[in-house]
């Protein structure tokens, strides 16, 4: 006898349970950057979860649920980080490379970002660095170009030099050329700050009290970069807000792990960390 | 004298001790506190004392085993402190701790008094009212009455103690309140009774005793030692480095085991703080996860975390440290400089052990090595990714270590020597388990069922490998039988210390030793003493490494693969004659039955299959000691008059660059030779007297 195969009910969505998922699927975003649409199941809760959080602004694109990219570049470029096209796309998460491509497209156009180059590698830096614009690489370019010729007039003719002054002079001027840089923005440091001494009171571990810094590190992300998370869990540690400890060394840290912790005194990995006082207060 | 400078690793029990009070003051407290709440306890309602258990963690160097040494100054007479490092081969059980209290009640407390007497002296003040403040005034009182009167003192003060707790056992405690009046062989008769270790018939008969204290009732023996130490002196026990019984593949037996007896004390001894020192990442990730719930809420009663030194803390250590320096030339921060200072100043992760490797380092002449975070600072953050690699390993100096493991093993021996104590079978055999890395050619492994210790898988077949180190003949008969009847169902390896090799008149116990060989399964290997030294003192620097305790002669902590990596490279542990003699059978020795018992025990020439007394062919001496006399020549002893004070190791270098040909041996000779211009502080620094 052939058996009839029962197409399962649907489960039943309440409320409670689709507003509990759409808060955690928030926080996800907020902390990963994108999440595969296939992660949620059942079809049922996903038909209701992504036309709620497309119209809070979040995007699909393909496979991928995510923060929007414009968002997610903003953050990987926060707090100074200057990255190349490699570093930039390890950064976003759920885009393609030509999706990514564009965006940094437009970003750049709408001034959001910045195109630099380091040597000849071309990287990003957020719309807030210090660059110098097109005429003062013009009037930069001329004055060192002048002491560029004297310099090649001075090695070509034998037994010829230039005055150290004359030099110090050229330089002087080519300086003044600079645009003032402004300083960095304390009140974005102390807030960076207060984010990382959060993250380690998040990380902490009831019982011991001692946060895993990897698990900092990953909680900083969407929020800054892997780097300057690390800095400033140095610039707490420098300010005795944190206290930063050693790794055992029994070889416990994986690859992933061990890149995430900042490098510590005689080849230590800094791989715990506690609140101190004055992290508390 | 041990210069501090010397001692980058802290020893428990020195008696040179440097500290700064305001540094890890809340974990101190914390054990502080417990043994004043057993006091207090033990004043008003002694029947209701229980154990307490705290859990103090930190990382390499930030100062576990100092907390030891501080509390023990600190607390003085008024605990008894026992320190605890776990076996590596076996299982931790009841008998291996009673067997280290005892031994250590004979450690001095930080006044000099021996922790037995401060723990009768406290117990008998208590009994008589006059309070445990002053331990040696009242077994001074006891010892100044004729024999007679003072037992009659002592059974009385024994029916009182009866009288609060009348389970402890009667006969223990008897021969532990004799201790401190006893003979000093008569005491090391009685500590070797009360330890459960096997007493010779000469020792059994200075105590009255039939019988050596039974493996059964070590426990009991345990308990009855909490008990009454509670009320004077309470056992403070401290089991420290961890992170050693982590196997391999995580949590194994010996990890179960411990967190088992651990749990057991707690329940079930009366007033003892016990203490848990581990590294943080291996207590959070390895050890407690395999505790199950009934034994984490016993063990972990209390966590208290290590600090690291602040920066006010590093600097007031560094000028502490500086202060010991001998003959210093400018004042401080010298030999750091400002620079270097403020760097140690504002770094993070700095462990007390640091700011002593940088203090020495300096002294010797090296420069400032910036930490990797500051040097990578100057650079982008992009580029931080790649500085948090590990470097290149680099081949480790880690002769220095090895040198210090061998002259403790060495004073150890030599101890047990001169108390006719055998060596501990359990140490003994972590140091032969601790040769398995180095020996592919044969499986030596754990997991050995008594009586053999260890496994020993060799040509295709196992081994049974058994530690004979029983001192009295019917225990070390029993064994052989024991082993005997093993052979049946497996070879066995059996394991003695020469220096303890049987006498003839053990004329029962070598004709078992026979029938033990006689069976064509075992065979019988004598430990040389040199042997002794190297495999206690290869256990403890592997341990030592596991908890990050080994420093190569730069001063920078080595992890235990280096360390496994330079033992394999310049300790040649495969040529040791212990562990020839357990890759082949040549060199051990069977033995021809005794015709006649009542014969005198020196057998005849026997064939060629079975040779004569339970001993082996004397092996060749060790390379070590096979070395040439060292020439001496002839600049040591001008540079350093130049330096006027240098660590040995700057001095090796500074003579390297003046004559490559010479060596350390050279140059310790030049110096010996000098007499009393050049003296010595600790094992490292030197020091050129220029005065007449």
């Amino acid at each position: 006898m052939a058996s009839a195969r029962k197409t399962p009910a649907a489960p039943v969505l309440d409320e409670t349970r689709v507003q509990a998922e759409l808060w955690a699927l928030r926080r996800r975003l907020k902390e990963d950057g994108a999440v595969k649409r296939s992660s949620l199941k059942p079809k049922a809760l996903a038909a209701r979860l992504l036309p709620a959080l497309e119209a809070e602004g979040f995007e699909t694109s393909g496979a991928w649920l995510r923060c929007p990219l414009g968002v997610q570049l903003e953050r990987a470029l926060a707090h100074g980080a200057v990255l190349s096209r490699k570093a930039l796309a390890a950064q976003v998460r759920g885009a393609s490379a030509a999706e990514l491509q564009r965006a940094v497209a437009e970003a750049e156009r709408t001034g959001q970002l910045r195109r630099i180059l380091r040597g000849k590698v071309e990287a990003w830096a957020a719309s807030s660095a210090a660059v110098l614009s097109g005429a003062e690489l013009q009037r930069l370019r001329a004055a060192v170009a002048a002491l560029d010729k004297a310099l090649a007039q001075a090695l070509r003719k034998q037994g010829t030099s230039l005055l150290l002054s004359d030099v110090e002079q050229a330089l002087a001027e080519a300086r003044q050329l600079l645009p003032t840089r402004a300083e960095p923005s304390r009140s974005n440091g102390d807030e960076a700050l207060r984010s990382v001494v959060a993250a380690v009171g998040a990380a902490r571990d009831q019982h011991s009290g001692l946060a895993f810094v990897p698990d900092i590190v990953r909680r900083l992300l969407p929020a800054m970069p892997a780097a300057v998370a690390r800095e400033m869990l140095l610039e707490a540690a420098r300010r005795e807000l944190v206290e930063l400890r050693p790794e055992g060394g029994l070889g416990r840290l994986t690859a992933e792990d061990l890149v995430l912790c900042p490098p510590g005194p005689a080849h230590t990995h800094l791989s715990w960390a506690r609140l101190l006082a004055g992290g508390q207060s | 004298m041990t210069s501090l400078l010397d001692a980058i690793h802290a020893d428990p029990w020195a008696q040179d001790f440097l500290d700064l009070a305001s540094l890890n003051a809340r974990a101190s407290g914390a054990v502080e506190a417990a043994i004043e709440a057993v006091h207090q306890k033990a004043r008003a309602t002694p029947q209701s004392l229980r154990s307490t258990s705290l859990v103090i963690l930190g990382p390499p160097g930030a100062g576990k085993t100092h907390l030891f040494a501080r509390l023990r100054r600190r607390v003085g007479p008024r605990a008894v402190f026992v320190h605890v490092r776990p076996l590596v081969h076996a299982e931790m059980n009841a008998r291996f701790l009673l067997g280290e209290v005892v031994r250590q009640l004979g450690f001095p407390t930080s006044q000099g008094m021996p922790q037995a007497s401060a723990l009768v002296g406290s117990l008998l003040g208590y009994l008589g009212g006059v309070g445990t403040e002053f331990p040696s005034a009242v077994l001074a009182e006891y010892a100044d009455l004729p024999a007679d009167v003072r037992e009659a003192r002592l059974d009385a003060e024994l029916e009182r103690l009866f009288a609060i707790w009348p389970e402890v056992d009667e006969s223990y405690l008897r021969r532990l309140l004799a201790v401190p009046f006893a003979t000093p062989a008569t005491g090391r008769a009685l500590l070797t009774w009360l330890s459960g270790r096997d007493c010779d018939v000469a020792q059994l008969q200075r105590i009255g005793a039939m019988a050596s204290l039974g493996e059964e009732h070590a426990f009991a023996a345990l308990r009855t030692l909490a008990a009454v130490a509670a009320l004077g002196s309470p056992l403070v026990i401290v089991f420290d480095q961890l992170e050693n019984l982590i196997d391999a593949e995580g949590a194994g037996p010996r990890l179960r085991a411990y967190a088992h007896l651990a749990a057991e004390c707690v329940d079930a001894l009366r007033g003892t703080v016990v203490v848990h020192l581990a590294l943080d990442s291996e207590w959070q990730r390895g050890i407690e996860p395999a505790f199950n719930l009934s034994q984490r809420s016993r063990i972990v009663m209390g966590r208290e975390l290590l600090e690291l030194p602040r920066a006010a803390e590093r600097e007031e250590l560094l000028r502490r440290f500086y202060e010991r320096i001998p003959g210093a030339r400018e004042p401080f921060p010298w030999p750091l400089g400002e620079r270097r200072l403020a760097r140690l100043r504002s770094s993070a992760g700095i462990t007390p052990r640091m700011l002593l490797i940088e203090l020495r380092r300096a002294l010797d002449g090296e420069g400032d090595d910036a930490a990797p975070e500051d040097v990578s600072s100057a650079k982008q953050p992009g580029q931080r990714t790649a500085t948090a690699v590990a470097p290149e390993p680099e081949p480790r100096d880690l002769d220095g270590e090895w040198q210090s493991q061998l002259q403790e093993a060495r004073e150890l021996l030599q101890r047990a020597g001169e108390e006719r104590q055998p060596l501990d079978a359990a140490r003994l055999a972590d140091g032969l388990f601790a040769c398995a890395p180095f020996l592919p050619q044969l499986g030596l492994r754990a997991g050995g069922k008594p009586p053999a210790q260890l496994l020993l898988q060799r040509n295709g077949g196992s081994e049974a490998v058994a530690l004979v180190q029983e001192s009295h003949p019917r225990s070390a008969g029993a064994l052989l039988v024991k082993l005997a009847s093993l052979s049946t169902a497996m070879p066995v390896v059996a394991v003695r210390e020469r220096a303890r090799e049987f006498p003839p008149t053990w004329k029962e116990t070598l004709r078992k030793q026979a029938a033990l060989l006689e069976t064509g399964r075992a065979r019988w290997v004598d430990l040389e003493p040199e042997d002794c030294v190297r495999l206690l003192a290869l256990a403890a620097l592997l341990q030592a490494a596991r908890s990050g305790d080994v420093s190569d002669a730069a001063g920078t902590q080595v992890t235990e693969a280096e360390v496994v990596a330079w033992a394999r490279g310049a300790l040649d542990i495969a040529e040791w004659p212990i562990t020839r003699a357990l890759q082949g059978a040549s060199e051990a020795t069977t033995v021809a039955p005794l015709e006649d018992e009542d014969e005198r025990a020196i057998p005849s020439v026997a064939p060629a299959s079975a040779s004569s007394p339970p001993s082996t062919d004397p092996l060749p001496p060790p390379a070590l000691e096979a070395r040439p006399a060292p020439q001496v020549t002839g600049s040591a002893l001008v540079i350093l008059r130049r330096l006027r004070v240098a660590s040995f190791e700057r001095l090796v270098r500074e003579v390297g660059r003046v004559e490559p040909g010479s060596t350390r041996a050279t140059i310790q000779a030049e110096l010996e030779a000098a007499g009393e211009r050049v003296r010595w502080f600790g094992r490292s620094i030197v020091f050129y007297r220029s005065g007449p």
